[in-house]
């Protein structure tokens, strides 16, 4: 009797390992496989080794895209959630929204929600957020990354996904397009901002430099155009406050021929993106009335984002890169990673 | 029936100093009875390899078996690329059926072959472990990692259970303290659930098993689980709390003997008297804060909250009512007196509403005096050397912690430190009193 028993729980141990495997190996090889963009990192597990720590865009929702029965302030922490996915470019997915009641049909990811709802951004994991790699190749991930002050390349993450939301992280490859972000006179001095005319405040707020570069073997296409449609802010809400881009002369932006560029391998594009000209006010959720972002908000920290135009139906422009292309996140004090 | 054996080869060393026998007759008594203190099976079921005095083998086979148990995690966590995923899962796979498979067919036998089966068996629960990381590793995903400790510990308690084995349950008790804390800390979950795993789960084992080093671990682990279980509930909780599990510690040391399981005793009173003794000395510098805010905690928290006070005033009135575990002699009495009286007098009015902190910490002070006072008495008393160090230690600690508090004027510091260093010199003088004495007495000691 004792031994049936021993036996039991040995193969009780053989088979807990065997379900976690096999549930995944399912979702491989049954799964629909799709890309997700990412931004890494690289830290190291004591128990697994090194990982590339993924970040999706996924992870971070905006409560403008959730649709779900119960409020998203009134989510608790752990609450199962479902990030409905869209096709993006190719094979790249988006998130269409994201719901606390698993969608009948469609491509979908299920996620916890890893705390509170904050300044209006909703924070979700996947279970997908971490890439385990051979010891050593981490730092090589990171290098073709790049650094703070080089260009980055951001991954495209293979994922299986299964019927009830489960994902697999199967493999990756390179973004065919990279981004680098310069800040030029960083502000110092922040108070007694609100005495400072428009010039002073154009004068003074700092200058954005946002390369896009073609890191590919192949010439691709991307857009923009005077007033830089083709780029637009994003604020982090990590402060608790929540800012929006206060001009709206760029939504939507459609593509038009003439501001299609195109990029040779290696090939970059340069602009200079003045955070004191209105079309960077920034406009806080709750708040009247907008400002420069070192009037307003001196100490949020910001994204720049790359997104490719609307093509109104009928228009075709191949070799245009598709999808979209976040920066470092930046603060009028300088670039904070 | 019970082992009596170092027992009675302590006496027949006894009876050789007292010169009540002569060597001749030692070495008959000794051959008769000799030095077998593990018995491998018993009629009350088997028996862990930890049982009895075979602590220090099984703490140190564990230690091995963990160490190189560690060493195989880490060898996984290298993630060699060039190994395909079903390799690396058919290694591991394999190793834990191999490692318990050898283990049970060695696990049969007895003597130190039984030992060796129990360490493989401990080594294949550490490679589930292993395991479970491992298959995170290759297939990437990254779920609520302390649900992995969770699983590793109930595997290893159930495996505790069925061998019967010490040394997993001394594993299950550490993964569920890693559990427990890490949810605390690092997920702001409180797991209460862990006291209650150790209670129900391993300390019957432990009991069951008469094993010491898991009865140690036990009875360790189950302060810190607590304190990790009732930590979001409130600050002021601990030291109450903490002060009545080793309350029920000492009621359990009385009880041992009439429980049948004698040689538990001293674990319990010495976990105990560890655990007591520094919330005693932490006590003199803060008393205890009123027990507020226990209404507000919801149900199964107020249950953890007055679990300990229940447990410790049932077995303190078992202890008191029953004849063979009420204290017998001064001594015993002054013992249960002192830890009676911090129930009674600060404890108590605390868990009712009451600030104890001024009060509080004049009967911890004097509590702590009186302890010291006595492991003087007892050094001096029966010439015991480490019990006599303690006891001026703790004198001294009292005096250097009450001078920074109490005497401001440079006159009674001084008079302070005079008066301890005749203190001290007065005790060193009637130990080595004490001791030419016995050596009169005894002069074969």
């Amino acid at each position: 009797m004792r031994k049936a028993l021993i036996i039991a729980l040995v193969v009780g141990q053989f088979g807990v390992l065997a379900y976690m495997a096999g549930q995944r190996e399912w979702i491989r090889h049954r799964g629909e496989n799709i890309y997700l963009r990412t931004a890494p990192v690289d830290p190291r597990d004591p128990m697994r080794g090194d990982y590339v720590q993924l970040s999706y865009g996924i992870n971070n929702v905006d409560v403008s895209h959730y649709r779900g029965r119960k409020a998203a302030s009134a989510l608790s922490r752990g609450a199962a959630l479902y990030a409905v996915l869209k096709a993006g470019s190719v094979d790249v997915y988006e998130l269409d929204y994201l719901s606390d009641q698993a969608p009948v049909s469609g491509l979908f990811l299920r996620g916890r929600l890893n705390r509170e709802m904050s300044a209006g951004q909703i924070s979700v994991s996947y279970g997908i957020e971490q890439y385990f790699v051979e010891q050593g190749s981490g730092r090589a991930i990171e290098t073709k990354q790049g650094g703070v002050d080089g260009v980055q390349v951001p991954l495209e993450v293979a994922v299986a996904v299964g019927g009830n939301g489960r994902a697999v992280l199967t493999g990756y490859r390179w973004s065919r397009l990279g981004i680098r972000l310069e800040q030029i006179n960083p502000v110092a001095e922040t108070s007694n901002t609100l005495t400072w005319d428009s010039a002073t405040i154009a004068q003074r707020s700092p200058v954005i430099v946002l390369s896009l570069q073609n890191v590919s073997d192949t010439a691709l296409k991307i857009a923009d155009n005077d007033k830089h449609c083709g780029f637009y802010l994003q604020s982090l809400g990590d402060t608790g406050r929540n800012f929006s881009s206060a001009d709206k002369s760029c939504s939507p932006y459609v593509l038009r021929e003439a501001d299609i560029i195109n990029l040779e391998p290696g090939e970059v594009y340069r602009v200079e993106l003045n955070m004191g000209q209105p079309r960077w006010y920034v406009l806080e959720r709750g708040a009247i009335g907008s400002s420069a972002m070192v009037v307003n908000a001196a100490n949020e920290r910001f994204r720049l984002v790359y997104q490719t135009p609307l093509l109104l139906p009928g228009m075709e422009s191949p070799a245009l890169w598709q999808g979209r292309l976040v920066s470092p996140a930046f603060s009028v004090r300088g670039r904070v990673d | 029936m019970e082992n009596n054996n170092p027992w009675l080869r302590a006496e027949i060393a006894q009876w050789l100093r007292e010169g009540t026998i002569n060597d001749e007759q030692a070495k008959v008594l000794y051959a008769r009875y000799p030095a077998v203190v593990y018995p491998g099976r018993t009629s009350g079921g088997a028996r862990s390899v930890g049982a009895g005095g075979n602590w220090g083998k099984v703490i140190f086979a564990a230690l091995g078996v963990a160490v190189f148990g560690m060493g195989v995690v880490l060898l996984f966590a290298y993630n060699w690329g060039e190994m395909h995923r079903y390799l690396k899962l058919a290694v591991i796979g394999l190793s834990i059926l191999l490692a318990h498979g050898v283990g049970m067919a060695m696990f049969r036998s007895d003597g130190p072959r039984r030992r060796v089966g129990e360490s493989l068996h401990l080594l294949g629960t550490i490679l589930f472990g292993a395991g479970i990381w491992l298959v995170a590793q290759i297939y990437h995903f990254d779920a609520h990692y302390p649900d992995g400790f969770l699983l590793w510990c109930l595997a290893a308690m159930s495996m505790a259970w069925a061998l019967p084995s010490a040394a997993h349950g001394i594993l299950a008790a550490v993964l569920l303290l890693l559990w427990s804390g890490l949810e605390t800390f690092e997920f702001q979950q409180a797991m209460p659930q862990a006291s209650w795993i150790l209670l129900l789960g391993l300390l019957p084992l432990a009991w069951w098993q008469r094993s010491a080093s898991l009865l140690t671990v036990v009875l360790v682990s189950l302060p810190l689980a607590y304190i990790v279980g009732v930590w979001t509930y409130g600050e002021q909780f601990l030291a109450p709390l903490l002060l009545l599990l080793c309350a029920s510690y000492f009621a359990f040391a009385r009880l041992s003997h009439s429980l049948g399981n004698p040689a538990a005793g001293s674990v319990f009173r010495s976990v105990g008297i560890v655990l007591w003794l520094p919330l005693i000395f932490i006590g003199t510098f803060i008393g205890l804060p009123s027990q507020t805010g226990m209404s507000a905690v919801p149900g199964f928290g107020l249950l953890q909250l007055l679990f300990p006070l229940l447990l410790a005033i049932g077995l303190w009135l078992w202890v008191l009512i029953s004849a063979k575990s009420r204290p017998q002699g001064l001594e015993a009495w002054l013992e249960s007196g002192l830890v009676l009286a911090v129930l009674m007098i600060a404890v108590l009015p605390a868990m009712l509403g009451e600030n104890m902190e001024g009060v509080g910490r004049l009967i911890f002070n004097l509590v702590f005096l009186i302890y010291s006072l006595l492991y003087v008495y007892r050094g001096t008393e029966y010439g015991r050397g480490k019990i006599l160090a303690l006891g001026c230690v703790m004198i001294s600690v009292l005096a250097l912690a009450r001078f920074t508090d109490l005497f401001h004027s440079l006159l009674a510091r001084s008079s302070v430190f005079l008066i301890l260093g005749v203190v001290l010199f007065v005790i060193g003088q009637r130990y080595a009193k004490q001791n030419t004495r016995r050596k009169l007495e005894k002069p074969r000691a």
